[in-house]
């Protein structure tokens, strides 16, 4: 019968049909308009600004107003022949690859050590007490871990210090930059990161682990055959969304950290483009390397989606 | 009864609008500034600098401090904010915005200019003011903030110990290795710090200046008159070598390119044995009972620049050669008539006795008096006048201001004052716009801390400076330099 009506639906004209869909979902269309306006005003509209990128632009003529730039490819040309492009662009990937697997990884196995613990009030408190660093803005993150690992005041060298060894200069050195701005992302976004991951585990159907002890099942077997199985499309998904931030490595949290000390470890190409481009007015510049960015993240979004399809957890 | 209500509905309306046009607001004149002042007032209201140049001139001038000058104005140009004034923090952010046509070419002012340049006497031919033969900047008089820099030691420790104090560079290195072995704070930790600096490289200049070097891209003129470049300072690698001595022998501060605050706080620990810092920034009275209040025998006296240890002459500090002037400020083209002559009824007033005084000491009776000798001297208030040099959009002269600020450091000035520096050009030198000096000062930076720290071999400090060449076209910013000096008759 639904077959018959859906065969009718699907001959009449397009027309009649959005007509009919509009009529019959009213209220839930009605819902979307504040959504479609907001990425209208918000999302699509200022990205008529991206023109910038190809206009040698003048404050006082506006974006319209400024002439074209000649040749139209000068901006994007002076980032990549910056000489410091290899670097910034290798610190940015090699950041942001490491932010991705400490920030995924790690915040799993937590929200299954946690959804595993058998005394709940004692894992809603780790659980409560390992997201609070995400309330703290990477200002007061930078003060914490000075006050942990500066060479002259932190905590971690003095016992160094006291136990015979050489202070290390965790905040001073390209050599440990990097894993400073890792250590530092872990901490303040293990508990948060795993929020989502513990949402999914309780999703789980809890008949599954029933029969799973009645057959026998240890506490691994259960992680390993129904948790991991059943959480596997929430992680997909997380794992899509990242990828499509992989060329921003966090500015903020880069920004707080980079002294010129460890400036050939650390810059980015938000915090270059942060300097050249609108530290010196040259918002064309930071238009040129901004849209890059936004065309090779949809790349990569696409392109991660494309594969997860294969395991049947793509997000469209 | 009619026409009697209409009458006297006509008599409120022209009344009111007289009591309106009584009420008229002032001329507002938003002027930002990157002068970080403590103690700003909160409002307006409580703005005595404010109030009184309302007072005299009628101008509501409003001065505005912006934390990360260069974004912050740029973003608020960009946003359409009001803004009538600017100041420029480098001849290149002046080409910037000349050259976009967003500022008011002073050729038209030259008797208000004069005005100024007679009360605070300054040149007027300062390239940096200019953009394509246009004047475009108000030039301030000089601050004499490079002279600023001491190198401080502890009286108290040399004192107690018997130390002799430096005078050559060999010298400063055994000094700060005997300080090493001491516990200079007492406090039974093994936190000695021998020798720190001010802002990143400026603090080796106690160890490098008397090489002739700056660790970094500065101009300077070589032994004939030639532009030429620290970085090609024929005692570089000497200089860079005795450098990466004391850091190889633990003797300077782990973290000091971390920042100034982080040196001010070990100096004021006493846990430091040598500062290469301004006096300003310790020998103040409250920084003084700071560092009392850690250690209360604590005292940090000042040594003369040092030497070589070869013959050659004591140079301690870089200097921006006099010609050049620091902040100024520059006029938005957007200004109508009556906000163009507000903002000159404002600087004439700056250059009158009162004007002048307050952006200096603040109110006369309130926060300085005159005293028998007609000498400036603080009252108990002039704490309150700690924000007024955020005004001094003139500048100021330094030996008037500073005696009378800080009777405290007056030695310490006229000795800062006295000390021999390393006299540099890049305040002559306007970059132009395709040039990226950023770029080449960043990767510059970066280098020589890592020559310092060790991190680089010091045998392949010329393949750095052919790196330069290569990768930065160094050659192209030292023809810069030398056209742009010898167009000014500075190098030959």
């Amino acid at each position: 019968m639904s077959t018959t009506r859906d065969l009718a639906y699907s001959r009449l004209p397009l027309g009649e049909r959005i007509k009919r869909t509009l009529l019959r979902w009213w209220p839930l269309y009605l819902m979307l308009i504040p959504g479609i306006v907001f990425f209208a005003v918000y999302k699509y509209a200022p990205m008529g600004g991206l023109v910038l990128a190809f206009k040698n632009f003048k404050i006082k003529k506006g974006i319209w107003g400024s002439p074209w730039v000649d040749p139209w490819y000068k901006y994007f040309q002076q980032f990549f022949k910056s000489p410091a492009n290899r670097n910034i662009i290798a610190n940015t990937i090699s950041i942001s690859l490491w932010k991705l697997f400490v920030g995924m990884f790690p915040s799993l196995i937590f929200a299954l050590a946690v959804s595993e613990c058998r005394k709940r009030g004692f894992a809603r408190i780790v659980q409560t007490v390992s997201y609070l660093p995400h309330f703290l803005s990477w200002v007061v993150v930078y003060g914490v871990a000075t006050a942990m690992l500066s060479v002259n005041r932190g905590v971690v060298n003095d016992v160094i210090k006291k136990l015979g060894g050489q202070a290390i200069p965790f905040l001073n050195s390209n050599e440990y930059f990097q894993g400073v701005i890792i250590g530092t992302d872990l901490w303040k976004g293990l508990g948060w990161g795993a929020i989502t991951y513990l949402a999914a585990i309780m999703g789980i159907d809890t008949s599954l682990y029933e029969a799973a002890t009645v057959d026998g099942c240890g506490r691994f077997r259960q992680i390993w055959h129904i948790t991991l199985p059943g959480i596997r499309k929430i992680f997909v998904v997380l794992l899509i969304l990242k990828v499509g931030t992989i060329l921003d490595a966090g500015f903020n949290h880069v920004y707080v950290f980079l002294t010129d000390e460890v400036r050939s470890s650390g810059e980015i190409i938000d915090t270059w483009v942060y300097t050249q481009g609108i530290g010196k007015s040259n918002y064309s510049l930071a238009t040129a390397v901004g849209l890059m960015k936004s065309v090779l993240s949809t790349t990569l979004v696409l392109a991660t989606n494309a594969l997860s399809r294969k395991w049947e957890a793509s997000i469209w | 009864m009619k026409r009697i209500v209409t009458l006297m509905l006509a008599i409120m309306m022209v009344l009111s609008m007289a009591a309106f046009a009584q009420a008229e607001e002032p001329i507002r004149i938003v002027c930002y500034t990157d002068t970080n002042a403590n103690g700003f007032p909160a409002d307006l209201e409580s703005n005595y600098v404010y109030q009184q140049i309302l007072d005299r001139t009628g101008v509501a001038f409003e001065v505005i401090y912006l934390d990360e000058y260069d974004v912050a104005l740029n973003a608020r140009i960009m946003g359409e904010e009001e803004w009538h004034m600017a100041s420029m923090k480098s001849a290149t952010n002046l080409v910037t915005y000349a050259s976009q046509e967003m500022l008011l070419p002073l050729t038209d002012y030259a008797d208000d200019l004069k005005v100024a340049y007679e009360r605070y006497g300054y040149d007027t031919d300062i390239p940096s003011l200019y953009y394509d033969g246009v004047q475009y900047g108000i030039p301030a008089a000089k601050a004499i903030s490079d002279y600023y820099y001491l190198i401080l030691v502890r009286e108290d420790i040399n004192q107690k110990y018997n130390l002799t104090t430096p005078t050559t560079v060999p010298e400063l290195y055994d000094y700060c290795k005997a300080l090493k072995a001491i516990d200079v704070n007492e406090d039974g930790q093994d936190n000695t710090i021998p020798f720190t600096g001010w802002t990143k490289n400026n603090g080796f200049t106690a160890i490098t200046a008397p090489f002739g070097v700056f660790l970094g891209n500065k101009v300077i003129l070589d032994a004939e008159g030639k532009a030429s470049n620290t970085l090609l300072a024929p005692r570089m690698k000497e200089a860079l070598e005795w450098v990466r001595k004391f850091w190889a022998d633990g003797l300077v501060d782990a973290e000091v390119f971390t920042g100034d605050s982080n040196v001010k706080a070990n100096v004021v620990a006493c846990n430091v044995g040598v500062a290469a810092m301004p006096w300003s920034n310790i020998l103040k009275a409250k920084y003084v009972e700071q560092y009392k209040a850690v250690k209360p025998d604590a005292q940090y006296g000042w040594i003369g620049a040092l030497t070589d240890g070869k013959g050659g002459d004591p140079v301690y500090a870089i200097a921006e050669y006099e010609k050049y002037t620091g902040a100024k400020f520059v006029i938005n083209e957007a200004c109508t008539e009556e906000e163009i002559e507000a903002i000159w009824k404002v600087l004439r007033y700056f250059c009158t006795d009162e004007g002048m005084m307050l952006v200096y000491q603040g109110q006369e009776n309130v926060h300085w008096v005159y005293d028998e000798n007609h000498e400036v001297a603080l009252t108990s208030r002039n704490g309150e006048a700690n924000f007024v040099h955020a005004y001094q959009i003139l500048g100021r002269d330094d030996a008037v201001y500073l005696k009378g600020k800080f009777p405290e450091a007056k030695e310490a000035i006229a000795f800062g004052l006295a000390t021999p520096k390393l006299i540099v050009y890049n305040g002559n030198v306007v970059c132009p716009e395709d040039y990226n000096l950023a770029d080449l000062d960043a990767y510059v930076n970066e280098e020589m801390i890592k020559f310092i720290k060790g991190e680089r071999a010091l045998e392949e400090y010329d393949a750095f400076i052919k790196e330069l060449y290569d990768a930065y076209d160094f050659q192209t910013w030292l023809d810069i330099c030398e056209e742009q000096l010898q167009a000014q008759n500075i190098a030959k």
